[in-house]
């Protein structure tokens, strides 16, 4: 994959850097929890029971987040065959056909995910060991797909006025990162 | 002409069978009306997302233990109270009683499900990788049971080490010594071949697994009321068809597992009693936790009482 | 519906629209326009592709990965290897398969082993003349092992859809699993004396004792993870969180190749890689679901048994219908929902259900790694760089030498079934 970062100013990038090691501590919490959990289970026979519950929930998050972010700096895995040997318009026009697919799969997700997260709260189902609320890791996935259509409507934005200008400073940003990825 | 999906974890077993069964007596009322499709064996995702399906009419029925449930509805719990079903004739007897039968079915439509199907499924035993004859020797065992107090509770009371490993996990961890066993549905046992890995179990008998069918509610309203009608009958009619199905196959499963070289232990009189009591004095405190479930129990156990004094 | 879920989505992803967007909007189309299912199926699909304990390993053995490539616990390990075989030619190559097949042993995660591999073994392939796309092709395809040798979640789940013996199983897949890494090293040595790459000239033994003294922290890693998951202190998901660990406090105290913040980076580029691989699972899962609802696999199956065959040419005909949909899906959904279909056609033409699962399983493996659609290959583009297309003339070869492991599989049940008489 290309390592594509966009041409984004560099207070944009620390966001994202930070939100990363966010998402970085999170992962070490998860590793921390696994720890505790076996090793309490096989040298105290004690199992804290909903470890297991929690890794993966939290794991969720990381997921959404960690895709989210991706979307932002185009660093999602794709078939870059055509992407790589596309130059100027032709590419700028491929990019803004992502965003669109990204836009509209992301709405109809939100909508789905809004139907669903609107009735498992009223239903208050719950987790079944630790009986966490199920709505918390379920709205994961509705905030997800929420930050993926904001983002992919930022980018189909930047990608169309590109395309339009035919921008070269944007094509020589790209080009240059995919040098160095 | 509206589609049915069918789903459960297992297959081959009497929720499948009982699957199989309405369905053939669903076609039997109302001809093609209804096209019934079965999904055993967890094709449509793992348990926590067809009791989810359910909810949300992504699956038209699931069929599962009362214990998966409990998340969705805590009054499912007062079917899996220890010492509250001493055989399959009083779950027979309690959930054919037409009176509790009417009432059953539509106690969960509050959460969007109706009960359409309720029968034996088998009695829960443990099976550990050293035989266990006596109540001592269940102590600092790590047994794997659900996530549910009525499994949690009765094995920390007998000393072991309860933890509701993921089903992925068990195997490998009964073979390097991470678990020394499981509390399990007999069948379960014999149609996974577990006694590859181990030959003993024990037959503690303190719980008989029942089994429900609910379906999404919401969708048997949208049904015209003739289908309603026949989806009722035809789980009733199911119902009585697979009960001896199931004795037959629990049955059936005691002996596969000694042909291959299994074990059934068995505790001493004396101990099954005081283990008995001492689960009863449990459960009391378990279902006063939550009032909704003793409301439920309560009535269930007077039933169930009443009939068994007949 | 063909429409939606087969000629968009190929158009979409010769684009290079991201996979995960390709199958999500795949899903959308079908349910807005086609279907007649309620849309918070996309929902709850997609949640429970995500809520799975098995997938922890996934971020878990990145995270290993990419600390101990970051650590210089792989380096040392690489210099180890070589020390003690550089004068066997491609001795990198089979170094790679053998950590492949350790990695096979302590988990099942196919591509968390790619991605561990690709960090920490690429670059040394590739400046050892292997070349970048045959690197990059043995990364993705050695990774496969791992989901053959025991332990594996594909064969739990075949072992509980289609109820079989799970320990059988195991059993079963040794064999099988450490002859398609012996053809694969095989084929490597081939390689490298074709290619002429360079090697050692004769066996140093003060560099073997340097080499080793430097590498035995890095040498208890695998010794620790294997003992920790054999002893049973811990199941095989949770030996990942040991690797890491194990990883961070060698990287921080003992070798202090790595600060805090250094390590923090390192969750923090697991997470991101993990969140791209694990979206693609669940949004993959999604596009099954609907295929299976639809009653796809199950009309496939039923064209099968009508062509009423015998045993030779029903296992042909089941390698090549499985070969051309683990181009599309992935291995564990396709086990669940194609073995309780199979399995009885398979017992009917005198087929051993154990036999067959690990063809079943064997086959996914390879999928996992066949151009368009492989996990494996998208992960390794991701973790070399690398653009698909390169990927795919990489792996090419590698499919050829497993394909031949396959048949060898297939038309040599005992293979499989030898050591069964164990139970
Ligand atoms: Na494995
Ligand atoms: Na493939």
């Amino acid at each position: 994959m290309a390592k594509n970062v966009s041409a984004a100013p560099a207070p944009r990038a620390g966001v994202a850097t930070a939100l990363e090691r966010a998402l970085g501590l999170l992962l070490i919490a998860v590793v921390a929890i696994n720890i505790v959990n076996a090793t309490g289970r096989y040298l105290l026979s004690y199992a804290f029971t909903g470890a297991d519950e929690v890794m993966v929930f939290v794991m969720i998050y990381v997921v959404m987040g960690g895709a989210v972010l991706s979307l932002a700096q185009r660093k999602h895995i794709n078939i870059n065959l055509l992407p790589s040997y596309a130059r100027g318009r032709a590419r700028h026009a491929l990019y803004a056909i992502h965003d669109l697919v990204a836009l509209g799969a992301s709405l109809f997700a939100v909508y789905a995910s809004w139907l669903f997260v609107a009735r498992i709260a009223r239903l208050g189902t719950t987790s079944m060991t630790l009986g966490i609320p199920m709505i918390i890791p379920h709205a994961a996935i509705l905030l997800g797909f929420g930050a993926m259509a904001v983002v992919a409507l930022f980018v189909l934005v930047r990608d169309i006025r590109a395309l339009v200008a035919d921008d070269p400073t944007i094509e020589e940003a790209t080009a240059q990162a995919e040098m160095a990825g | 002409q509206a589609t049915m999906k069918l789903a459960s974890a297992t297959i081959n077993d009497v929720q499948h069978e009982w699957q199989k069964v309405f369905a053939a007596e669903l076609e039997k009322r109302i001809g093609d009306k209804v096209k019934t499709e079965i999904y055993p064996a967890s094709q449509l995702g793992p348990i926590p997302r067809m009791a989810e399906g359910v909810l949300l009419g992504t699956i038209e029925a699931f069929t599962t233990p009362t214990s998966f449930m409990t998340n969705v509805d805590p009054r499912f719990q007062a079917f899996d109270v220890p010492g509250l079903f001493k055989s399959p004739q009083d779950i027979h007897n309690a959930v054919h009683d037409p009176e509790y039968r009417a009432y059953m079915e539509t106690m969960f439509l509050d959460k969007g499900l109706r009960v359409i199907g309720a029968l034996y499924n088998s009695p829960t035993v443990v099976f550990t990788m050293k035989p266990v004859t006596k109540l001592e020797e269940m102590k600092g065992l790590k047994i794997r049971t659900f996530a549910s107090p009525m499994q949690v509770k009765p094995m920390e009371l007998l000393g072991a080490a309860p933890l509701p490993l993921a089903l992925t996990e068990v195997i490998p961890a009964l073979q390097n010594g991470g678990l020394d066993g499981l509390l399990v549905g007999m069948p379960i046992l014999t149609s996974f071949k577990y006694y590859d890995i181990g030959k003993n179990i024990t037959d503690l008998r303190f719980a008989e697994i029942v089994s429900v069918t609910v379906v999404n509610e919401d969708w048997y309203q949208s049904q015209p009321e003739d289908v309603q009608k026949a989806i009722s009958e035809a789980g009733r009619a199911a119902e009585e068809a697979v009960y001896p199905w199931g004795i037959a196959n629990v049955e059936k499963t005691y002996k596969v597992w000694t042909d291959n070289g299994g074990v059934v232990n068995q505790l001493s009189a004396e101990e099954q009693a005081k283990m008995e009591k001492d689960f009863a004095d449990l459960s009391a405190t378990l279902v006063a936790a939550d009032p909704s479930v003793k409301v439920e129990y309560d009535k269930l156990k007077a039933l169930v009482d009443a009939k068994a004094a007949k | 519906m063909i429409g939606t879920l087969a000629i968009l989505p190929i158009g979409l992803l010769f684009l290079g629209t991201p996979v995960f967007l390709v199958f999500l909007a795949a899903a959308a189309l079908t349910l807005f326009f086609v279907l007649p299912m309620p849309s918070v199926a996309m929902h709850q699909v997609l949640f429970g592709g995500l809520d799975n304990y098995a997938l922890l390993a996934v971020p878990f053995f990145i995270f290993a990965g990419e600390l101990m490539g970051t650590s210089g616990i792989a380096a040392r390990l690489i210099n180890w290897v070589l020390a003690l075989t550089g004068r066997i030619p491609g001795s990198l190559g089979v170094a790679t398969v053998g950590a492949s097949a350790v990695i096979g042993a302590i988990s099942g995660a196919s591509v968390a082993a790619v991605a561990a591999l690709g960090k920490t073994l690429y670059p040394k392939l590739e400046s050892s003349g292997y070349g970048k796309e045959r690197s990059a092709g043995l990364l993705a395809s050695a990774g496969a092992i791992d989901i053959v040798i025991p332990p594996s979640i594909a064969m739990i789940l075949y072992g509980l859809a289609a109820e079989q013996s799970i320990p059988r199983l195991f059993v079963a897949g040794v064999l099988p699993g450490l002859l398609m890494a012996l053809l694969m090293a095989l084929f490597i040595v081939g390689v490298a004396i074709w290619l002429k790459l360079p090697k050692a000239d004769r066996f140093d033994p003060a560099l073997a004792w340097t080499t080793t003294k430097d590498a035995v922290w890095a040498l208890l890693m695998p010794v620790m993870v294997l003992g920790g998951i054999y002893n049973g202190w811990f199941s095989p998901t949770e030996a990942g969180g040991f690797a890491c660990l194990y990883a961070m406090i060698v990287a921080r105290y003992v070798y202090h190749s790595m600060t805090w913040s250094q390590i923090v980076r390192a969750a923090a580029n697991s997470a991101m890689l993990s969140a791209q691989i694990l979206i693609i699972v669940a949004t993959a899962g999604l596009v099954t679901w609907l295929l299976t609802t639809q009653g796809v696999p199950q009309a496939i199956v039923g064209w099968m048994q009508s062509l009423d065959m015998n045993a030779f040419t029903f296992l042909l005909v089941v390698n090549i219908v499985l070969l051309v949909i683990g181009c599309f899906l992935d291995p564990t959904s396709a086990i669940l929902v194609l073995a309780p279909l199979l399995v009885p056609i398979a017992v009917a033409v005198g087929v051993d259900p154990i036999h067959f699962g690990i063809v079943m399983t064997v086959n996914l493996a390879i999928g996992m790694f066949t151009p368009p659609f492989g996990l494996n290959i998208f992960v390794a583009q991701s973790v070399t760089g690398l653009p698909a297309h390169a990927l795919y003339r990489g792996v090419l070869p590698f499919v050829v030498v497993q394909l031949i492991a396959l048949m060898i599989i297939t038309y040599v049940p005992a293979l499989s079934l030898m050591f069964g008489e164990t139970f």
